[in-house]
């Protein structure tokens, strides 16, 4: 399926971030959702989530809370969550509109108390099919470990970007800017793929990179020899093979942080990001923001 | 009798022998014209006027009480003067004039042994200052820091010239002293360290590691940017957030297993029953049986503590990461800081001190390794290169080189600091404002005189040095402790409190030599005890040398060194006697010469500047005598205008005629190099009174201490002289007239006495005549100084008005050593127009200026008849006769006494 996201006033998509009410704000998820809404003129709908199961959680009277400063167990009193909630809600609140506005991206902030999972699949089915979700935390193995489930029950979105160590933002200096890196393993998906990055490259002032992933040398050889042909002679996009075939997620992993990339765009369910646990190496060896599309 | 004895004088007739105990003059030496005879005629008859007005006021001052006590003689008719000016002479007991010779010592041409300068060998060293030299010899050979030279002489004597030409030679032997550097202290950033290299060596070294700073700016961020670091980092990060993770997650599935989910919470954590992927809400659970909420009440308590567990742990793994990150760094680090160090190491390493600090440069680097890792800003289009110079996170990598001997001739350094301020002499920290503050750093500290010149010699004029503040206590310091310790000015006053440093002081070896005059010399030897323990060695410079055929050719040497120096046309013989004769007159003293070398290469100068302007190839005297004349021309104006007060009658001085109780006496102006005489009429006034004179200068304030003292050695002239046993019943006063600026110096005292004396003789003065001269209380008269600049002052005057061959000046018999008079007075004399008489008493003076014989004692104990003695002694014993009258009981006032006003005893 070919990446797609809603423009601006186009009323079936947009970006929808979703965040949190707990922990601490990721300006690098936030960052990397604006990169994205900017890349293709779209607004963002910022989704703060109270997660009701904490509340649940809260109610037992065998639970405890175990501070994450220094592991101490504390009872949980549904009115401070509440409040802790809140607090979190409107300080995230106004961290995001400070970045977005910064970045003139218009964006709608909305403030639901559901689960994550919930939450999401509700936003994106009332404005869907051309959403793009981002995750407003920082990449983990766990985190590329729910997209499957993600992928299965969020249907109105076309892609998740999840960010990475190092935000789009820093280092705006085309020269410090990698590249946008496509990681195509089927021709079919080429033509949107490029186009996703060329947009997204079109902000930063950044190049793209055609990153070709295959089974097997032959399949390699036969892609890399269809993909050539897609391209043509357009010369502001780079072909590269990726790796060696047959070197497994982590071979392919390394060779694309070797290409320094400042963007990767990868199709769910391949080798770069597989379905079940693949995407723990990406994860962790990457540190720019990864747009995975359907 | 007195009045038969003037008109014998007037005739020409000897005095009686038994009135005179010398004889006759063997010629007469004014004996002028016809028309010099009619001028005189009416000089005479105006001083008569004049003359007589001041016998009435003598008379009134005390009128009618002399006269009753006992008749005194009338007063003498005033004679002509310019018959006793004719009998000036042995006659009298007057000195003769002297010779236009005696006036001027010339320099004959043919004695120089030469045509022009470059016939001769330009003279190399100093001429006469022998005994100088040895003092600089001997004081610059003593290797101690205490035996410092101090160089005492004239202004322009070429003390610096010759002290440098001197120390060429030793310098040139003694080994080119270390370099030193100042390099950042590691363990106590504030005292920068002090490190010596051999000579030369100070500024590769600098370079050496500025390069390597430059090559680490470029390496450090490849190497750390390089796939094999990246690589070697990511299996420490993977290590450590695996292991982490991989609790966390392995407890998670643990849970999960056991129906148990984990949360997060805004401050941490939570677990929860769950089902189907979801919390198990509260009510649902309640309703679920006791046996099996207890169980999962007790796997979640279980769950937490694991939990807990794995929290707790974060912050320690989170520690070793970055243990194991820096022992990463530090490895990487020190391969490329070693690569980048090892140029410098192979080029310097063998100096122990510069292997220490580059081990400690070593270890700095690697520890502040991230400095070269610096993100660009945001706002850099292009990244900016790092300024190892500037960015002050990496100038403590960097070398301050404070003295450095590279391009440097061979041998010891000769530094001579014109400007010796504190900062100057012992160095400065500079600092930086930045961000409001002033900070400053050990690149900031700058060399002083005392740096460029360890190791040799530093020549330093000692008036600068002692008007700079804290530069002597300074120099002192310094010598005293044997090292170079900057401090700044400010921590010293206390004035201002700022960042600051206390860089480690540098070893001195140093010779100091101070350049000064005996002023400073005795001023400092007197105020401060410790110049003399320091400075133990004094190399005096003679102000002039005696006069030879020797030294003539010497000074000949001397001008054409001058000549070869500053590239002038060659000097005749003609134009070297000429210099020599200005040198001698520089001296004030015709036997000897001056070597002030300034003074002589200006007038050589000046001379080729004339030559020039005369289109000759060579300088002969008139050039010189042209340099002479157009310098004074040039710094004339005051002398002109003095001059000219004069000539208009605004200041009063008579050059014709004579005049009771009134002579000219001669003073001199020194304005800078500009030195001129002026005549000052000098009045004196005489009655009867308690036994005193008046110096009226001294009580309107305007005398100084040594004219004070003239005036009463007076007093003591006159009571041993004419009152040794008889009260001195005198009130005189005596004034320079028209002084307004203050008297000072003892040089006008024969002059004063002469006015006195003929105050109380009532004879008058020739006021063609000048005095100067000082005199003690036996009537002598001694020498005094500026005698050609007086003669020339009065002769000028006389010269403005017409010289009538009557004119002249008394000079101290002692100072004909010292005439080296102008051509145009040496000139006048030789034609009889102008007369300079040399005086070694009073007796002698006072019967040129009257004409009239001074007269000795004879055994009878009177002075004869006719002589001013006689006449001065008669009044006092009528002043006397009186005050035994008036004071029986001592002849002098009791307190009950009436005394005049402005007389006190």
């Amino acid at each position: 399926m070919t990446a797609h996201v809603a423009e601006r006033g186009e009323g079936r998509g947009r970006v929808v971030l979703r965040l949190g009410c707990v922990g601490p704000v990721s300006d690098v998820a936030i960052d990397a959702a604006i990169a994205v809404a900017k890349a293709f003129g779209a607004g963002i709908e910022c989704l703060l989530v109270e997660d009701r199961q904490v509340y649940d959680a809260a109610a037992y009277n065998f639970t405890r809370e175990i501070a994450i400063e220094d592991a101490g167990e504390r009872h949980m009193s549904l009115d401070d969550l509440a409040r802790q909630m809140a607090l979190a809600a409107r300080a995230t609140e106004r961290r995001v509109a400070d970045l977005a506005g910064r970045a003139e991206i218009p964006i709608e902030l909305r403030h639901v108390r559901d689960t994550p999972l919930g939450a999401l699949a509700h936003a994106c089915q009332i404005a869907g099919p051309w959403n793009v979700v981002a995750l407003g935390e920082v990449a983990t193995s766990a985190t590329l470990a729910r997209l499957e489930m993600l992928f299965d029950r969020v249907t109105g979105m076309t892609g998740v970007v999840v960010a990475g160590h190092r935000s789009p933002r820093q280092g705006r200096a085309p020269a410090s800017v990698g590249p946008v890196v496509a990681v195509v393993e089927d021709p079919d998906r080429l033509t949107g793929m490029i186009r996703t990055a060329s947009r997204l490259a079109g902000v930063a002032g950044s190049d793209v990179v055609v990153a070709l992933a295959a089974q097997s040398r032959s399949a390699l050889a036969w892609l890399a020899e269809n993909v050539r042909q897609g391209i043509g002679g357009d010369r502001r996009v780079t072909v590269v093979e990726l790796a060696q075939p047959g070197g497994g997620p982590a071979v392919l992993t390394e060779g694309l942080r070797r290409l320094r990339p400042g963007f990767v765009i990868a199709e769910f369910g391949g080798l770069a990001v597989p379905v079940a646990n693949g995407g723990g190496a990406l994860a962790a060896a990457l540190d720019c923001p990864l747009l995975v599309v359907r | 009798m007195v009045m038969s004895m003037l008109i014998k004088w007037f005739r020409g007739d000897k005095p009686a022998p038994d009135d005179s105990p010398v004889e006759a003059p063997a010629e007469s030496p004014a004996e002028g014209s016809a028309e010099a005879s009619a001028k005189s005629a009416e000089g005479a008859g105006s001083s008569e006027k004049d003359d007589g007005k001041a016998s009435e006021k003598a008379s009134d001052a005390a009128p009618g009480k002399i006269s009753d006590a006992a008749p005194v003689k009338s007063p003498p008719s005033i004679p002509p003067v310019a018959p006793a000016i004719k009998l000036a002479s042995d006659a009298i007991g007057a000195p003769r004039a002297l010779t236009a010779e005696a006036m001027r010592r010339t320099v004959d041409p043919a004695t120089l042994g030469f045509k022009t300068t470059s016939e001769i060998e330009p003279a190399t060293g100093l001429v006469g200052q022998d005994r100088a030299l040895d003092a600089i010899a001997f004081g610059t050979g003593m290797r101690a820091l205490d035996f410092n030279v101090f160089v005492l002489g004239p202004p322009a004597a070429g003390k610096s010239t010759a002290v440098r030409n001197y120390l060429a030679g030793p310098a040139a032997a003694r080994p080119k002293p270390s370099d030193w550097v100042y390099v950042h202290n590691f363990e106590t950033p504030a005292a920068p360290n002090a490190i010596p290299l051999p000579a030369g060596r100070a500024r590769p070294f600098a370079k050496a590691m500025a390069a390597a700073l430059e090559e680490l700016a470029a390496t450090i961020p490849a190497v750390f940017e390089g796939e094999d670091y990246q690589g070697r980092r990511r299996a420490v990060d993977e290590e450590f957030r695996a292991a982490q993770e991989d609790a966390f997650t392995e407890l998670t599935h643990r849970a999960e297993a056991q129906n148990v989910t984990i949360l997060r919470t805004p401050g941490g954590f939570v677990m929860a029953p769950m089902h189907e992927g979801e919390v198990v809400k509260p009510e649902t659970f309640a309703a679920l049986p006791q046996e099996y909420r207890e169980d999962i009440a007790r796997r979640i308590e279980e769950l937490q503590k694991e939990l807990a567990a794995i929290i707790e742990a974060a912050p320690r793994s989170e520690k070793e990461r970055r243990k194991r990150l820096a022992a990463l760094n530090a490895e990487v680090s020190k391969r490329v800081v070693d690569a980048a160090l090892a140029p410098v190491r192979a080029a310097f390493g063998e100096l122990p001190e510069v292997a220490q600090y580059l081990a400690s440069v070593g270890t700095g680097l690697i520890s502040d390794i991230a400095v070269f890792l610096s993100s660009p800003r945001d706002d850099q289009v292009v990244p900016e290169p790092l300024d190892t110079a500037r960015d002050p996170r990496l100038r403590r990598f960097l070398v301050n080189v404070v003295v450095g001997h590279d391009g440097e001739a061979a041998g010891a350094p000769i530094h001579e600091e014109l400007n010796p301020t504190y900062s100057n002499l012992v160095g400065r920290i500079e600092h930086k404002a930045q961000m409001g503050a002033l900070v400053t750093d050990f690149l900031l500290v700058s060399p002083g005189a005392l740096h460029r010149a360890n190791g040799g010699y530093l020549l330093l004029d000692a008036r600068k040095l002692i008007l700079s503040a804290f530069s002597w206590e300074a120099l002192k310091r310094a010598l005293k402790s044997g090292e170079i310790r900057i401090e700044q000015p400010s921590e010293l006053a206390s004035v201002l409190s700022t960042e600051t440093l206390q860089p480690e002081p540098i070893p001195l070896d140093i010779k100091v030599i101070l350049f000064g005059d005996r002023e400073i010399y005795s001023l400092l030897a007197a105020a401060d005890p410790e110049f003399s323990r320091l400075f133990k060695v004094q190399a005096d410079f003679d102000d002039a040398i005696e006069r030879s055929a020797t030294n003539d050719r010497a000074i000949g040497g001397l001008v054409a060194s001058i000549v070869q120096r500053h590239a002038l046309k060659p000097v005749t013989a003609t134009g070297v006697a000429r210099v020599i004769e200005q040198a001698a007159r520089l001296a004030n003293d015709r036997d000897k010469v001056s070597i002030e070398i300034g003074r002589i290469a200006d007038l050589v100068r000046e001379a080729d500047y004339w030559a020039a302007q005369a289109e000759r190839d060579v300088i002969d005297a008139s050039d010189v005598v042209k340099a002479v004349d157009s310098a004074r021309q040039r710094a004339d104006r005051i002398r002109e205008h003095s001059q000219e007060t004069i000539s208009r009658g605004i200041v009063l001085i008579d050059t014709e005629g004579g005049k009771v109780g009134q002579v000219n006496g001669l003073s001199v102006i020194q304005l800078g190099d500009l030195a001129f005489g002026r005549p000052v009429r000098i009045s004196a006034r005489v009655r009867f009174g308690s036994g005193r004179v008046t110096d009226i200068e001294r009580e309107a304030k305007l005398g100084g201490p040594l004219h004070t003292k003239g005036v009463m050695i007076l007093w003591g002239y006159l009571a041993g002289r004419y009152a040794l046993d008889s009260p001195l019943a005198l009130a005189a006063s005596l004034v320079f007239e028209q002084s307004y600026g203050g008297v000072e110096g003892d040089s006008a005292s024969s002059a004063e006495l002469y006015a006195l004396l003929s105050a109380l003789a009532e004879v008058p003065i020739d006021q063609g005549l000048a005095v100067t001269g000082s005199v003690n209380q036996w009537g002598e008269v001694q020498a005094i100084g500026g005698v050609n600049e007086k003669v020339e002052g009065f002769f000028d005057i006389c010269k403005a008005r017409g010289l009538n061959g009557r004119q002249g000046v008394l000079v101290p018999a002692a100072n004909v050593q010292h005439l080296m008079l102008r051509d145009d007075v040496v000139s006048a004399a030789r034609e009889g127009k102008f007369k300079i008489f040399p005086v070694a008493t009073i007796d002698e003076g006072i019967a040129v200026l009257t004409g009239m014989p001074a007269g000795e004692r004879a055994r009878n104990g009177k002075f004869p008849e006719a002589t001013v003695n006689r006449l001065v002694e008669d009044k006092l014993a009528l002043y006397a006769q009186r005050a035994r009258r008036e004071w029986p009981a001592s002849g002098r006032p009791s307190a009950g006494d009436e005394l005049d006003a402005g007389e006190t005893s």
